[in-house]
């Protein structure tokens, strides 16, 4: 699953142009669901990014392989880029509180890195790419994701804003226009890289029966249901699967038997996984 | 977290992290120069870095980043209490690097810091110059490679040398570098001296081939202790972590026989041996971070520190005994378990 954060409308446009997404109750800012994203539209500023990505992460928990994702517009420094050209940031410095955050890079993406500002106002003459959300979402995102599941993509929209611009400039057709060729690619590589994750593995729907089995037939209790559980995992990540040797026990031992016996046979289990 | 085959994950040392204030010192440049293509990012603290929570470590250990900064005091710290001291009464280690390029699954390295990423500490000289200073008030046994394998990223650092030329100038400084590499050319280029140790740590191969990812096989670890014998060096094995394979006895038993075959045992300084033992701390950091056979293993808790259980730990030791003695004297070989 994905965790599309973008600041304003017209940048979420560009994302549902590809995604076809729902509208869905929320507090703060907007949601957009389906099968394999959310899309969370924030509103402008640090204060609405935090807010509406506390609130669509804690009602819908993300899992180990899950990504956050930050796409939207920045400005940048006149002569260095042009407008339309995308970023891949490796830090983010917030400029209120002079405190830098880094999301881990983990994958090549086919976009330049580069470092940004989130600053708290419009940016008149931005020194390097600049805008107003980034470090927010970083900081609501990590009490749930790690650094490596946080990524951060910028367009840049603007060389600063002057103080007559005319909003002609910046209609919410050109904005989106500007993200839409970026949408694809930026989903493809950070689909690719969330299909590598996988959470931590589990016993199998089989082994957690059989070892439920097993703690019924030797009237196990608590403390002896951790000790077998713990087995359990060890010979799993040992040996890549237990059901042979639950099945062999329980076969081994086909009636319940009382908890004295039934430590006498988890013993025998214990001296099965080490050695 | 696990990461699956056939990912493009970032190449090691593709992003490099420089603290402000180590960006001028000649070691940051000449460690940047070996990297030309990788992205420079600056910071103003390794910590921001190196201690962000939750960090991936088991994918970072795949391809760690870089992260250059300046090391601050104290430069020594006394030895742990689950460390082999050989008897030495002043036995400290520095941590000049953190984190190593290896990637083993017991590591208790990942039980202790937060990320996988490679911290090298540029100032060597303010280490050498605490060094120096501890020296003027008693001899010292420091170990140099603890919190990472320094033979195994000279190339990079260029730090044995410096290491060789003050325990040249020190008689009364006696050097432990512990490794895993199997660099011949890279050890040839420094001097004999009688009191550095090349302390090279032995696995059966079942161990390296499960446990200690990209490590040189047991044959190059071997071919790299005799290289150091035959140069007059004096070389420590160590069997430690011992880890409890199925089949302990047939894995370490091949192990000490090939050893053996191949070094003159007489030429050793010395042999350490223990079994696999880690700190509750560490142990609960590494079980959620890389459960895997080594960290799931139900272990016995004694005043804060996993180990196998009784059997199992007399079992293993008492195998390693009656081996080992076959080939050295008991006076040359040091038991972790009897520091029990
Ligand atoms: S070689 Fe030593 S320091 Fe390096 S990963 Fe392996 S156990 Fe850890």
């Amino acid at each position: 699953m994905l965790y599309i954060t973008t600041a304003i409308y017209p940048e979420a446009a560009a994302v549902l142009k590809e995604l076809p997404l729902k509208k869905t109750a929320s507090r703060y800012g907007a949601i957009y669901t389906g099968p394999s994203a959310h899309l969370i539209v924030t509103g402008a500023g640090t204060v609405s990014a935090a807010l509406s990505v506390s609130e669509a992460l804690t009602l819908s928990p993300p899992k180990e392989e899950d990504l956050l994702l930050n796409i939207g517009l920045c400005a940048a420094p006149e002569g260095t880029t042009t407008l339309g050209e995308a970023f891949f940031i490796h830090k983010i410095t917030e400029t209120a509180t002079g405190r830098d955050y880094y999301p881990d890079m983990m994958f090549s993406s086919a976009y330049p890195e580069a470092s940004l500002m989130t600053v708290p106002t419009i940016c008149k003459s931005p020194v390097c790419l600049t805008d107003m959300e980034a470090s927010a979402v970083y900081q609501a995102g990590r009490a749930f994701f790690s650094p490596d599941r946080m990524l951060f993509y910028k367009i840049v929209s603007d060389f600063g804003v002057s103080n007559g611009e005319s909003e002609e400039t910046f209609t919410p057709d050109k904005l989106t226009a500007l993200l839409t060729p970026h949408i694809k690619p930026i989903l493809t590589e950070t689909s690719a890289y969330a299909s590598t994750l996988t959470g931590e593995e589990l016993l199998s729907e089989d082994e957690l029966s059989l070892t439920r089995e097993l703690l019924l037939r030797i009237d196990a209790s608590a403390t002896m249901e951790a000790e077998l559980r713990q087995l359990v995992r060890y010979l799993r990540y040992r040996d890549g699967d237990v059901t042979e040797p639950l099945r062999a026990f329980l076969l081994h031992y086909p009636e319940p038997v009382h908890r004295k016996e039934g430590k006498v046979i988890l013993e025998a289990f214990r001296k099965y996984c080490l050695t | 977290m696990k990461l699956l085959e056939n990912t493009a994950l970032r190449k090691a040392f593709s992003h490099i992290y420089i603290e402000e204030a180590a960006a001028a010192h000649p070691r940051t440049k000449a460690i940047l120069a070996h990297f030309p293509n990788a992205a420079r990012i600056p910071i103003a603290d390794y910590k921001n870095v190196f201690n962000r929570p939750r960090q991936a470590t088991p994918l970072q250990k795949k391809a760690p980043s870089l992260i250059l900064a300046l090391g601050k005091p104290p430069y020594l710290y006394e030895g742990a209490p689950v460390c082999q001291s050989f008897g030495e009464e002043h036995f400290f280690y520095t941590s000049c690097v953190r984190n190593c390029p290896y990637d083993c699954e017991y590591c208790y390295l990942q039980g202790m810091y937060p990320s996988g990423d490679i911290v090298i500490f540029v100032n060597l000289e303010d280490t050498l110059a605490a060094v120096e200073k501890a020296l003027s008030e008693h001899p010292l046994y420091l170990c140099i490679s603890y919190d990472t394998d320094l033979l195994a990223l000279d190339n990079l650092t260029g730090f044995l040398a410096e290491w060789f030329a003050l325990a040249a100038k020190y008689p009364s400084l006696t050097l432990e570098l512990r490794t895993k590499n199997a660099s011949i050319a890279t050890l040839a280029k420094l001097p004999v001296l009688p009191n550095v140790i090349l302390a090279v740590t032995m696995s059966p191969d079942e161990v390296i081939r499960r446990y200690e990812h990209r490590t040189p096989a047991l044959s190059e670890r071997i071919a790299l202790a005799k290289a150091a014998l035959t140069d007059g060096r004096p070389v420590r094995l160590c069997f430690d972590p011992m880890i409890a394979v199925p089949d302990f006895r047939t894995s370490y038993g091949q192990m000490f026989q090939t050893i053996f075959t191949a070094l003159p045992p007489e030429k050793l300084r010395d042999i350490s041996v223990g079994s696999f033992r880690i700190s509750v701390d560490y142990l609960k950091r590494m079980r959620r971070n890389r459960p895997c056979a080594v960290t799931m293993y139900p272990y016995t808790l004694t005043d804060g520190v996993y180990h196998y259980d009784e059997q199992l730990l007399s079992d293993m030791l008492s195998f390693a005994r009656e081996t080992l003695h076959t080939y050295i004297p008991s006076s040359k070989i040091f038991y972790w378990e009897e520091q029990l």
